[in-house]
């Protein structure tokens, strides 16, 4: 490793400068100081990663709010995507064995993808699933739910332009 | 994850449009040789179809995950979702515990809900897909009405606030959004309107594309962009960039940067019926923060928490926020 760069510098002089208070802000919110050190933590990771010029952030509290907020909404979907595994997994028949890790794992890689489909029915993410995973035709989509095929198109549409968003906006 | 290179919204449109007719299956060879010419057109081009190329990526990745049956239906189903405490609602609605308090305003939009074409409950939110394709997000409290004919497609929103993605339409007409205040014509866009649910004028605030605003009363039209909000009232058209999300509501929340602690109150006094009050001394507290509308009474037990105020209950549907005793 090189030495450090000025990005690292000022990444360090933000976290020296405002980790305690970015801990305060997210209590309020979590309630948890357990929590709060981990989102905290979380949020100069993506700080980080993201590597966008820290000199001309103007005013730092705002811009780790934010970065922090996204992650309280991460996390919130988390739990949406919990509930919805609960469910589904209640509704099996027989039992189930995953363990806590995998688990754990499992509802990492869904709370990605449900932030891919962010905003799309749940109708119309099944639909994207049959052509995308299954690779279904948009016809034989449209037979098996019982749609039109314009129907299965205008959803289609719809999910590609959610998940570029997502992606790029 | 911004990248660098910006794509026009309209190119985006067509590189979606492609991508998703070759996911068809159904793409004759003339059809690929038309993509092959779009995508040569112009670097623009191209680079959006790189775009559209890459982006099933994280979901075929992860496609041993979602082999597990529960896997899949988890990911099908998680939504935040409102049903339970409108069933809830409906149930107090009916021993009419709402009869002794003050509901004067709402009283007329229960009468105008009952009328129009589509609308919501306080504190229920619904998405409708119209004959167009155009999506419609009516948020808490809202009613529309829907009147395509041979020369437009309208909306009218008579109250409370809805979310628009356009569709195209294959008759060509134009869409447009009314209220009392203005007239608004999508150009290609997502957007949101508000009005008279205790706001003042109209508020639109753009979140792609543009929108052309052109006032009922008074002179004034103008077009707004991406990223702006206006208002629109008989005084004219006032624009600014949104401080927060406003169609957050479409996600379930409600969020706050640095918002002053009365506007919270009135944000989420849309979502619950009865009287949800701020008292004045406490009224210019900030708040940040994403806040969940299904859950608002965890939303005041945070605000006690964090703020020096505590939640005054005369009944359940008449709460107070006011300053803490000895704070």
């Amino acid at each position: 490793m090189g030495p450090p760069s000025s990005f690292d510098l000022d990444v360090e002089r933000l976290y020296t400068q405002h980790r305690s208070w970015l801990k305060r802000w997210l209590m309020k919110r979590l309630g948890e100081a357990a929590d709060a050190d981990d989102l905290a933590q979380d949020t100069f990771v993506r700080i980080m990663r993201a590597r966008r010029p820290l000199n001309d952030v103007q005013r730092p509290l705002a811009y780790l709010a934010t970065i922090a907020n996204s992650l309280l909404i991460n996390r919130w979907r988390r739990l949406a995507v919990e509930r919805a595994y609960t469910e589904a997994l209640a509704a099996q028949p027989e039992q189930y064995e995953i363990s806590a890790e995998e688990r754990h794992l499992l509802i990492e890689t869904l709370t990605q993808l449900d932030e891919l489909l962010h905003g799309l029915s749940p109708r119309v993410r099944e639909i994207f699933l049959l052509s995308q995973l299954d690779g279904l035709t948009y016809k034989q989509i449209a037979a098996q739910l019982a749609l039109s095929v314009d129907q299965v198109q205008r959803a289609m549409l719809k999910a590609f332009d959610r998940c570029y968003a997502s992606q790029f906006e | 994850m911004s990248q660098a290179q910006p794509i026009s919204a309209s190119v985006r449109q067509q590189a979606i449009a492609w991508y998703s007719l070759t996911q068809s299956g159904d793409i004759t060879a003339e059809q690929i040789r038309e993509l092959e010419r779009w995508r040569q057109a112009d670097s623009e081009h191209e680079l959006a179809w790189q775009r559209m190329v890459g982006l099933p990526a994280l979901l075929r990745n992860n496609a041993g995950v979602l082999g597990d049956p529960v896997a899949r239906s988890a990911l099908q189903q998680a939504r935040y979702v409102s049903g339970d405490r409108r069933q809830v609602l409906k149930m107090l609605m009916g021993a009419s515990l709402l009869g002794a308090i003050a509901w004067q305003n709402r009283e007329s939009q229960w009468l105008q809900g009952g009328l129009a074409d589509l609308s919501t409950e306080t504190g229920e939110r619904r998405r409708q897909v119209l004959d167009d394709g155009t999506e419609l997000w009516l948020n808490t409290a809202t009613a529309v009405d829907i009147d395509f004919n041979a020369n437009e497609r309208r909306i009218l929103l008579r109250y409370g606030e809805i979310n628009v993605l356009t569709g195209h339409d294959p008759f060509g007409r134009p869409l447009l959004v009314q209220t009392d205040d203005a007239l608004m014509r999508p150009l290609g866009t997502r957007f949101t309107v508000r009005c008279g649910d205790g706001c003042p004028g109209t508020l639109l605030s753009v979140s792609s594309g543009r929108v052309a605003a052109t006032l009922r009363h008074g002179r004034g039209q103008r077009v707004i962009d991406s990223g702006q909000r206006a208002r629109l009232d008989s005084e004219g058209i006032v624009v600014s960039q949104p401080a927060v999300q406003d169609d957050a509501w479409i996600d379930g929340f409600v969020i706050a940067q640095a918002t002053r602690l009365d506007e919270l109150i009135d944000q989420l006094g849309r979502y619950r019926p009865g009287i949800l009050r701020c008292d004045p001394r406490v009224a210019g507290l900030r708040v940040t923060g994403s806040y969940p509308l299904d859950d608002d009474e965890r939303i005041l037990a945070l605000l006690e928490s964090s703020l020096p105020v505590s939640i005054q209950r005369r009944t359940r549907y008449w709460v107070t926020v006011v300053p803490r005793a000895g704070a």
